[in-house]
């Protein structure tokens, strides 16, 4: 048969209806739970937060973000030196989409990870900085329902360069 | 009065790449269909299927970080992850090519509760079986395009070919398609 002269209805109609027949087919459902167990094993939670402690951590970062910028600032105005493009990347933490349809913040951890640049505009944050790799650290604070609440880009101490 | 978005598939990734749990249960929630039936087409085999989505989601859990969503969009990322282990296991396992008779017949009596249906049925089973019997090539484009619906761009995504590859090869499989069906596709069950 030549490539151009088969009969393109006939052939559309078979796919459409081995489709529809099976648009209902799914992976067991017990996959979901096995692959969930086998996610909590394998995240890593570095910096994790007490409830009664959480605020202070975060009010304690945000203090050090600015006196640190404050800091290098005055030091910067004294020495001359250019400021680096890094240090102005951090950021205040942003609500995390979709948040503000959750429960109330109750209790959580702060967890310091890795983030894709390219999903930051998705997350409400614009003020990207340069990365030879492609990732940016970032800090997440996930409620007490395991989802996400807020993030915002690390204080460029110890993180990625 | 609010109203409340879902979370794009994006934005998930996003979530799984930061350790979200929420997230990866959601992604899969939402696509573990699309994933699992792409691989039922790409193999004809549901037991390989639920082998190649739990590959795909495990593979999500360890790269969500590497994903890039200016290259494509996620439902082509897990098609893409989809075919690579599908291909691993065809490689491995020849006789998948055709469905095996455990399968065949689970699929063909799900809905066969009528001479009707049995009918109906059976010429579904014919279709995925020369659906299957394509050359991986074409099938792929087949499946990709015509069964999960994927754009022309984000089938191409999945294959890493060019568009006009995912469009030749799209032709050339549907050619092969209404030969093996002749004979079929004239029945009354297609209407």
């Amino acid at each position: 048969m030549n490539a151009h002269d088969y009969d393109e209805r006939a052939v559309t109609a078979a796919l459409r209806a081995l489709a529809s027949a099976d648009r209902g087919m799914e992976a067991p459902a017990e996959l979901e739970s096995r692959l969930l167990e086998a996610f909590a094993a394998t995240v890593t939670r570095p910096a994790e937060v007490r409830t009664d402690r959480r605020w202070m951590a975060i009010a304690a970062a945000f203090v050090l973000t600015v006196g640190s910028s404050v800091g290098w600032l005055a030091w910067e105005r004294t020495s001359g030196m250019p400021a680096r493009h890094e240090a102005a990347a951090a950021t205040d933490f942003v609500p995390w989409p979709g948040a503000t349809a959750l429960p109330s913040f109750e209790s959580g951890e702060l967890v310091r990870t890795d983030l894709p640049v390219s999903v930051l505009p998705l997350l409400g944050i614009t003020d990207v900085r340069e990365s030879h790799d492609g990732l940016v650290t970032a800090d997440l604070l996930i409620g007490q329902d395991g989802m996400v609440r807020a993030v915002r880009l690390a204080p460029n101490e110890g993180g990625r360069p | 009065m609010s109203v409340q978005h879902s979370p794009t598939d994006d934005t998930l990734v996003a979530g799984i790449a930061a350790g979200d749990r929420a997230a990866l249960s959601a992604l899969f929630r939402r696509r573990q269909g699309d994933v699992f039936r792409f691989a039922l087409h790409l193999t004809g085999s549901r037991l390989v299927a639920e082998d190649v989505t739990q590959e795909v989601f495990l593979a999500v859990m360890r790269d969500a970080a590497r994903y890039d969503p200016s290259r494509s969009s996620v439902v082509a990322w897990l098609c893409g992850i989809a075919r690579n282990h599908a291909r691993q296991r065809f490689d491995r396992d020849r006789p998948l090519v055709s469905l095996d008779d455990e399968d065949r017949r689970e699929v063909a009596t799900d809905r066969a509760d009528t001479l009707g249906d049995l009918t109906r049925a059976e010429g579904i089973e014919a279709v995925r079986k020369a659906v299957v019997s394509l050359p991986m090539p074409y099938r792929e484009a087949v499946v990709l395009c015509d069964l999960q619906e994927l754009s022309y761009t984000d089938a191409a995504a999945a294959l890493d070919c060019p568009t006009g590859t995912v469009r030749s090869r799209l032709h050339r499989g549907r050619a092969m398609l209404a030969a093996k069906l002749a004979g079929i596709t004239n029945a009354r069950w297609i209407a």
